[in-house]
């Protein structure tokens, strides 16, 4: 069991400008293998600029992301295109749920099937019975198994999340990257994304954003706090909690933003 | 010398012809199509004036009436602005696309009413007196018409400055296209900024339409003339950036000319283009960046 | 019910290919005259057009303002074939008049028919992989892409005039006949009826493969692109290249339409080229109803129908009016088309009177409520 510790992700002394405006300075954290990273901290601590950071939406000024797959070398993601990233294994859900709303459940599933991302082979290939008994199995795991063939649009939001959630599993990815999954979520509903993550982390890592402080006391192995742009302290979640300096800057005004 | 001035001149007519679409198009995201059409409103209504002058006046009111009818293309393109952001524009905020589609359509219309009204054939503007000598500098010789047109410009580009940037209106306005919903909360009534911002950029267009009937015969296709350059000079200046404006019209103007001199004005004209386009794919990002939480809107 | 619903576009589409099949046995039997006969072959090469462009716009929600620039390309490969056929292989007036000597090299593969399929098929592939390439690149898109893209066509026009030695500037390539000669006249009626029957091969070719493709992984891939561009990124697709597939792919049925439609019209001149023309193109996607390949093909028939039994006679004048004000309305009020108020608004309205009906039926019953926290 030595690989569980496993480093997956390491983010080195990365520093992003925007405009002037320093968005996060010299973060350096390193992600394990199998385990659910919490990244949390008030309104523009820069959670969301260092997911950004990671997938490539947006390129660092400084420093460098690198991730370990399972079996294989060390892969640079810093530089890379983002849909390259994707076929390496780190996935990406977003803030706001995007999902292809004009197709189905079914088909947004089947073309975020791993293989098959070529032009070529997107004409000519036919989803196999594998791939659509893991779809099945994906949308099961999400409760989402009876709504296959409606619309992605017609969705509610709360199904959108799990199915984008669904969208990102079913490319049996090493990493997914979740921005608030929570979100616009009630408490039964949070608890059940918080159910289904601890599932899906056997098989891979997965590296959260959220405010939601109960869902990251009910799941999360390691929680790092950012603050203005750098990395306040990282620890479990008791030591997080128990911190003073956290507690000045963002949990003890958290409170409201729980609701 | 003569080459400045040239390319002088045709970067403030591109400037007065793109200085209405950098706010319809740079602050509001719609695509006029229908720009080339009130330009080509505006030079009627020079034409119209001119002539009702002179029948009252004559000659020397045909050269009052193009003076006058500068302010009144403004009131006219003003006016049939409002009407169409009203019954059209008002109803494709956000949809980018469409809002292209539909302004065709509109041009279509303005086109045939004005075939319908002023027959296919070209009529002639008859330049005012005092515009129709020249200024001998050194060697060169600055036609007069040509630098009324950039004084146009200049106070054109002045006044929008002052509104968009010196007056409450501007504040306003630029709120609204900023962040539409944040500008409503403040009790800021959006519907009616964004009609009278519609309508100065069409007011504009009449100006452009004024100054280009002193250029050659107007029909109903002279503003199509115009559309391309203008759209371009607004993207390359970067949208939604006055300053931007006047530097893209500038560089569309001076390359233009410049080329013209090695080839014709034509292969000039496409040459110019294509650089603007591999520009453009150089620095895409200055232009074209969307930063939002939601990955697609 | 149910099947008409699953197959009504390809129900739809063969009535109008067997409308279309019909056409040339009721002109011998002299029911129908030759122009009309002429005319929808050019309504065919208009559809197929067409077709192309509703899978970049419709589809793919790419606009592209200037398809015209491909119809030429195809249109004056072959014109230039047809025009060699004419003059034996010797240089034409025009280039006389422009002070060429000899046939310049860009005429030669047109002196046989195999190098004009040929290039018909290759100038639009090489042009538009250019240009999308570079433009789709660097994520260039939405409205960007229309005005870049209509920038690129007018600055083609200018150049095609301006080189009146090759290409005869504004007049174009005129006083050619098809492939199979004259299609003029009762006693070449045989080449107009083999040659519409070609057209209509084309057509259903075309519409077939574009039928194949938007119901393969590829055409899901291309309307993910329209409604999610980035999300489809970051599923792991090079939405570029994507792009520029389909892109291509659509330059070339406009290029075959162009080569169809000079054999039918007997000329071409860059007027067809300008940018009028081709947002006249995206005109008949938009009205007949984007999205949906039979829109395309029944926006194309019949809007050029209506124009060309307008245009002619008293109603010359509102044409114009008429279709502009018909394109903002559906712009405006029916973003699906013909096929978008057959399909969707009609059984909407159908629905809520059904509704309505119902409910007045049901007045008289309590109305159950929701308990609410």
């Amino acid at each position: 069991m030595g690989k569980e510790q496993d480093t997956v992700l390491k983010i080195k002394n990365v520093s992003v400008v925007f405009d002037g405006f320093q968005a996060l300075t010299d973060v350096n954290v390193k992600v394990k293998r199998n385990s659910i990273h919490f990244f949390i901290g008030p309104n523009g601590a820069g959670k969301t600029t260092l997911l950004d950071i990671i997938c490539a939406k947006t390129k660092p000024t400084e420093g460098n992301v690198s991730f370990y797959p399972a079996d294989g070398e060390k892969v640079r993601l810093t530089g890379m295109k983002e849909y390259k990233i994707v076929k390496e294994g780190v996935v990406r859900k977003f803030q706001v749920p995007s999902v292809f709303v004009n197709l189905t459940v079914e088909e947004n599933m089947e073309l975020s099937l791993k293989e098959n991302k070529g032009v070529w082979q997107s004409v000519f290939h036919r989803t196999s019975e594998e791939e659509k008994a893991l779809i099945d199995e994906t949308l099961k795991k999400v409760g989402l198994e009876k709504r296959k063939d409606i619309l992605a649009g017609s969705l509610a939001h709360g199904e959108k999340q799990w199915l984008e959630i669904a969208m990102q599993f079913v490319q049996k990815p090493e990493i997914i990257l979740l921005d608030e999954p929570a979100a616009g979520m009630g408490k039964p509903e949070t608890f059940k994304t918080g159910e289904l993550l601890k599932e899906i982390k056997k098989e891979c890592t997965i590296i959260v954003v959220e405010h939601d402080m109960d869902f990251v006391k009910q799941i999360a192995d390691c929680v790092t706090v950012l603050h203005e742009g750098k990395v306040l302290m990282e620890g479990d979640i008791h030591q997080v909690l128990a911190d003073e300096t956290v507690q000045a800057v963002y949990l003890g005004r958290g409170g409201e933003r729980n609701a | 010398m003569n080459l400045l001035f040239n390319g002088l001149s045709l970067s403030s007519i591109i400037l007065l012809a793109s200085l209405g679409l950098a706010i319809t198009f740079g602050l509001m995201r719609v695509i006029n199509m229908a720009h080339g059409e009130f330009m080509m409103i505006g030079a009627y209504t020079s034409y119209v004036i001119q002539n009702l002058l002179q029948t009252w006046l004559g000659n020397s009111g045909a050269d009052v009436g193009y003076f006058l009818s500068i302010i009144i293309a403004f009131a006219v393109t003003f006016l049939i602005g409002s009407l169409l952001e009203t019954l059209v524009v008002s109803r494709l905020y956000g949809r980018e696309i469409d809002s292209l589609l539909a302004t065709w359509g509109i041009s279509l219309i303005l086109q045939q009413a004005a075939r319908t009204i002023f027959g296919t054939q070209g009529v002639l503007v008859t330049t005012p007196k005092v515009l129709s000598g020249s200024i001998r500098i050194g060697k060169t010789s600055l036609s007069m018409t040509r630098l009324f047109i950039i004084a146009l410009v200049a106070c054109c580009l002045l006044l929008v400055w002052f509104l968009m940037y010196r007056t409450n209106f501007g504040r306003q306005m630029r709120a609204v296209m900023q962040n539409r919903s944040m500008a409503q909360c403040m009790g800021i009534n959006s519907r009616k900024i964004d009609n009278l911002t519609f309508s100065i950029g069409s007011g504009l267009a009449g100006i452009a339409g004024c100054s280009i009937a002193l250029l050659g015969s107007i029909d109903s296709t002279v503003g199509q003339n115009y559309i391309v350059n203008t759209f371009m000079a607004v993207v390359l200046g970067g949208v939604g950036k006055l300053l931007g404006t006047v530097l893209g019209s500038s560089i569309i103007g001076f390359s233009s000319i410049g080329f013209e001199t090695m080839t014709s004005s034509s292969i000039a004209k496409a040459i110019v283009l294509l650089i603007i386009i591999i520009f453009l794919q150089k620095k895409p990002q200055g232009l074209f960046t969307v930063r939002s939480r939601a990955l697609d809107e | 019910m149910k099947l008409l619903k699953k197959n009504g576009y390809n129900l739809c589409f063969t009535v109008i290919v067997i409308a279309l099949a019909l056409m040339p046995l009721l002109l011998l039997n002299g029911f129908v005259k030759s122009t009309t006969v002429l005319f929808l072959g050019k309504c065919m090469a208009f559809a197929i057009v067409a077709i192309g462009l509703d899978l970049i716009w419709g589809y793919t929600g790419i606009l592209s303002l200037g398809h015209g620039l491909y119809f030429c390309l195809g249109a004056y490969g072959m014109g230039m074939y047809l025009k060699m056929v004419e003059t034996h292989g010797k240089i034409t007036d025009f280039m006389q008049v422009g002070g060429l000597t000899e046939l310049p090299l860009i005429w030669k593969p047109f002196l046989s028919l195999p190098g004009t399929f040929l290039m018909i098929f290759l100038a639009p592939l090489v042009v538009s992989g250019l240009i999308g390439y570079f433009i789709f690149k660097n994520r260039v898109k939405g409205v960007y892409f229309s005005i870049i893209s209509q920038a690129l066509t007018w600055a083609a026009y200018s150049i095609f005039i301006a080189l009146s030695p090759y290409t005869n500037g504004n007049v174009g390539i005129s006083q050619i006949q098809s492939v199979l000669g004259s299609l003029r006249g009762p006693k070449n009626e045989g080449n107009l009826v083999t040659l519409f029957y070609v057209a209509l091969v084309v057509l259903i070719l075309i519409y077939a493969l574009s039928y194949f493709l938007v119901h393969t992984k590829f055409g899901k891939i291309l309307i993910a692109i329209r409604d999610g561009e980035n999300r489809t990124y970051f599923s792991g697709y090079c939405v570029s290249n994507y792009k520029n597939v389909i892109y291509m792919l659509s330059a070339i049925f406009a290029a075959v339409a162009g080569a169809l439609f000079v054999n039918f019209n007997g000329s071409i001149t860059p007027t067809q080229m300008s940018i009028t023309y081709s947002i006249t193109m995206v005109i008949w996607v938009a009205i007949g109803g984007r999205g949906t390949l039979i829109g395309a093909v029944i926006g194309a028939f019949l809007i050029n129908l209506c124009e060309y039994n307008l245009s002619s006679g008293s109603m010359a004048e509102s044409w114009q009016y008429i279709i502009g004000l018909l394109f903002v309305i559906t712009i405006l009020f029916f973003k699906g088309g013909i096929v978008g108020i057959v399909k969707d608004q009609i059984p909407a309205l159908l629905q809520k009177r059904r509704s309505r009906a119902e409910k007045e039926g049901r007045d008289h019953q309590p109305i159950p409520v929701k308990a609410e926290e």
